[in-house]
């Protein structure tokens, strides 16, 4: 840490940078689109939406088709990005593994089942919904075990959470079994792919709220996770309140990497590797790695979408794309890049 | 570090409240946004859907002023208002596009799915498919594609991965309809709402009346036969020999509909796999074979655990027909396949049917040009 400390000019070049990434990539995804908008028009209707004067009942087709269809996709792309990079970042801090990732405690296997039942209940209600709730109740189901274990309570978490994804995922794969093979069966697989095709104001509007408050509150608490991160004892004899902290910061990222699978469906890869990333471009002080983390999040999500919706006709599971792409980068990265930040 | 030691304690019970608010109000949120009939669109899409919603002021040389618009319901049961006049439709997936087709809207298909653009029958029977846009396909719709190819109408199919694409659709002042053409019943009616909305009733009707003419024949041939006269049906189905038709997929109907009985008609949900000592106890009398199985018939007659089956030992095993894509599907051309399966299982009873007149003759009616012209053969 204090090694990191003593260059405070990466900080904020690792904030410049991955800011302008996103930036970048956020002006080329309002450019891009089977539907062929001239970067002029994009400009000029983005200028309309801005100030207010976007009317839908007189707005052209291609202001109709940015502002209903494109604009809410690059929001839920970014959100995603967002909430998947930052609680990434969290628990591989709080649990002081690189390896473990957003869905280490069962949020995803979780949602994966909940979204299963949505799709198989005759009428049963909203798939978002069952998927959100059943992510955050896996991940108090995981909780709940480590807890009554009375261990070593990282070690005890990451094996509930073994253990509720295995449970979870054993469910999953029984109503897969059930499922009809025509309409059903694919529907959940290609839900489980994810996607942001679903992207609407309304998707964007509930996951601003799953995501947003959390996001901050990690921000604002980033600086504890080093803490956290030198184990319990440690954590304690310096004054934070562990039992207190501990699960505040899982319900934090629970509720952001539940609202955003809920929205999308699960995305593997980006929760795993962006906060390594982030480290290599921040240093391993999650003070300054976290806002890189999440902002370097938003921005590669939404590349990897943005090539998702245009390089075919059809849409590419984002899924695919995100561990295809991010796989080989970040072996780039291992091989020339800096290795510090995990010492 | 210890000087900020205080502000823990104040700060985790507080950020603890600050915990609990959002998430109520999260779960409220999620919950309103999905309700999928209410798609309201609370302030932020204001429903655009007649006429007045058609963009003006974009350049749009192939819109032509519409005088009106009429009301239609569709097979999910949804009222929607199309223009009165449709000349350009989009088709989301394979039986949406050959059903278009048959009901007389060839011409009209403005832009397809990509499966569809990928069948080799669709593109021996409308070689211009290949040229249309593509607006991606069931794994996947690209709704700005849509857009771009401005329809009158979407055909698309139900689901849960439709209902945000429809809501899209619809945020675009395109109106889309739903059909679900699952069973024989289910196709007649799609066939009839096709012909209505595309103004082509009278080839809809006609494919209609093919279906009731050509069931009420087989019921009359092969279905009156006594059920202990029936010839009893193994199907092997998509995953090799072991897997088989259950009673609820529309191929068990086939085989019910040519008049024979499916020995696992007891089963329930997709292909199902069965244990090789479960068909040696079913014992059937001819086993059939879909093209997608994997398998060949020199498989099932030289395996060694099928030597006691009757099917075997009287050497009646058969593949299913798929010259130009398979005949099972829950397709417009699974009415040839029933037909074929008649005339594979009862050769006498179905003598006076010429197949291959009959075959030839839908495939002229329906998709323009004969099955022999198209290069279909019967016997493989």
């Amino acid at each position: 840490m204090s090694k990191a400390r003593a260059r405070p000019a990466r900080r904020w070049r690792a904030l410049v940078l991955s800011g302008l990434f996103t930036v970048a990539v956020v002006l080329l995804s309002f450019g891009m689109g089977r539907y062929p908008i001239a970067p002029g028009e994009v400009v000029r209707i983005l200028w309309q939406i801005a100030t207010l004067q976007f009317d839908p009942d007189t707005a052209g087709e291609a202001a109709r088709v940015l502002y209903y269809i494109r604009l809410p996709r690059i929001l839920l792309a970014a959100l995603t990005g967002v909430a998947l990079a930052g609680a990434g970042t969290l628990f591989q801090g709080m649990f002081r593994n690189p390896l473990v990732s957003p869905d280490v405690l069962g949020v995803s296997s979780g949602a994966a089942l909940g979204a299963a039942i949505g799709i198989l209940l005759p009428g049963g209600g909203s798939i978002q919904v069952w998927a959100f709730c059943s992510g955050v109740a896996a991940v108090a189901l995981t909780y709940g075990i480590a807890r009554a274990s009375r261990g070593q309570s990282v070690v005890m978490l990451v094996l509930a959470g073994m253990v509720v994804s295995a449970f979870f995922g054993a469910a999953l794969s029984f109503l897969k079994y059930v499922a009809d093979p025509y309409e059903q069966l694919p529907t959940i697989v290609f839900w489980l792919m994810g996607g942001f095709y679903r992207a609407s104001w309304q998707a964007v509007g509930s996951l601003l709220l799953t995501v947003l408050p959390w996001a901050v509150l990690l921000l604002l608490t980033s600086w504890k996770l080093n803490i956290l991160s030198l184990g319990d004892e440690e954590a304690l004899s310096l004054g934070v309140n562990v039992r207190v902290l501990r699960p505040l910061l899982i319900a934090a990222a629970t509720l952001m990497v539940a609202g955003a699978v809920s929205a999308t469906g699960t995305i593997s890869w980006v929760g795993l590797v962006v906060p390594h990333i982030a480290r290599m471009l921040a240093g391993a002080d999650h003070d300054r790695s976290m806002p890189v983390a999440m902002l370097f999040g938003a921005g590669f999500m939404l590349l990897m979408d943005d090539l998702a919706r245009s390089l075919t006709t059809a849409e590419i599971p984002v899924g695919i794309l995100t561990s295809a792409i991010g796989a080989p980068f970040f072996g780039y990265l291992l091989i020339s890049g800096r290795r510090e930040a995990w010492r | 570090m210890s000087l900020r030691m205080p502000k823990v304690r104040v700060l985790a019970p507080l950020l603890t409240l600050l915990l609990l608010l959002p998430m109520l109000s999260a779960c409220g949120g999620a919950q309103s946004a999905a309700t999928p009939d209410q798609r309201a669109q609370s302030g932020a899409a204001p429903e655009p859907q007649p006429a007045a919603g058609q963009p003006e002021p974009a350049p749009q040389p192939a819109a032509e002023p519409e005088p009106t618009t009429r009301t239609i319901v569709d097979q999910a049961g949804r009222s929607v208002t199309i223009p009165a006049e449709v000349n350009r439709v989009i088709t989301t997936w394979r039986p949406s596009t050959l059903l278009v087709i048959s009901a007389g809207g060839r011409d009209k298909i403005a832009g397809v799915d990509t499966s569809s653009q990928k069948s080799e029958f669709l593109q021996k029977v409308f070689p211009g498919i290949t040229d249309l846009p593509g607006v991606g396909n069931k794994k996947g719709l690209n709704v700005e594609a849509m857009v771009a190819v401005k329809p009158d109408v979407v055909f698309i199919w139900s689901g849960s991965d439709t209902e945000p694409v429809i809501q899209q659709l619809e945020s675009q002042g395109i109106p889309a309809v739903v059909i679900i053409p699952e069973s024989l019943e289910q196709m007649k009616e799609a066939l009839a709402l096709l012909g209505e909305i595309m103004g082509t009733q009278d080839q809809a009707r006609k494919m209609i009346a093919y279906y009731d003419d050509t069931l009420a024949m087989l019921q009359e041939k092969v279905g009156s036969i006594p059920d202990e006269e029936k010839v009893r049906v193994y199907m092997v189905g998509s995953d090799g020999v072991f897997s088989t038709v259950p009673g609820n997929m529309y191929q068990h109907f086939i085989i019910e509909s040519a008049g024979g009985i499916n020995v696992a008609a007891e089963l329930e949900g997709g292909w199902s796999e069965v244990s090789a000592e479960q068909v040696v106890a079913w014992n059937p009398d001819v086993m059939v074979a879909v093209q997608y199985c994997g398998c060949t018939t020199d498989d099932i007659l030289s395996n060694p655990q099928l030597q006691t089956v009757k099917a075997v030992q009287d050497g009646r095993v058969y593949m299913f027909p798929h010259s130009m894509d398979p005949w099972d599907y829950p397709e417009p051309r699974s009415i040839l396949g029933m037909l074929w399966l008649a005339h594979t299982l009862y050769p006498d009873r179905m003598a006076d049917v010429d197949l291959l007149a009959e075959v030839d003759n839908f495939h002229e009616t329906f998709f323009g040009r004969s099955f022999t012209e198209l290069g279909g053969t019967l016997d493989e």
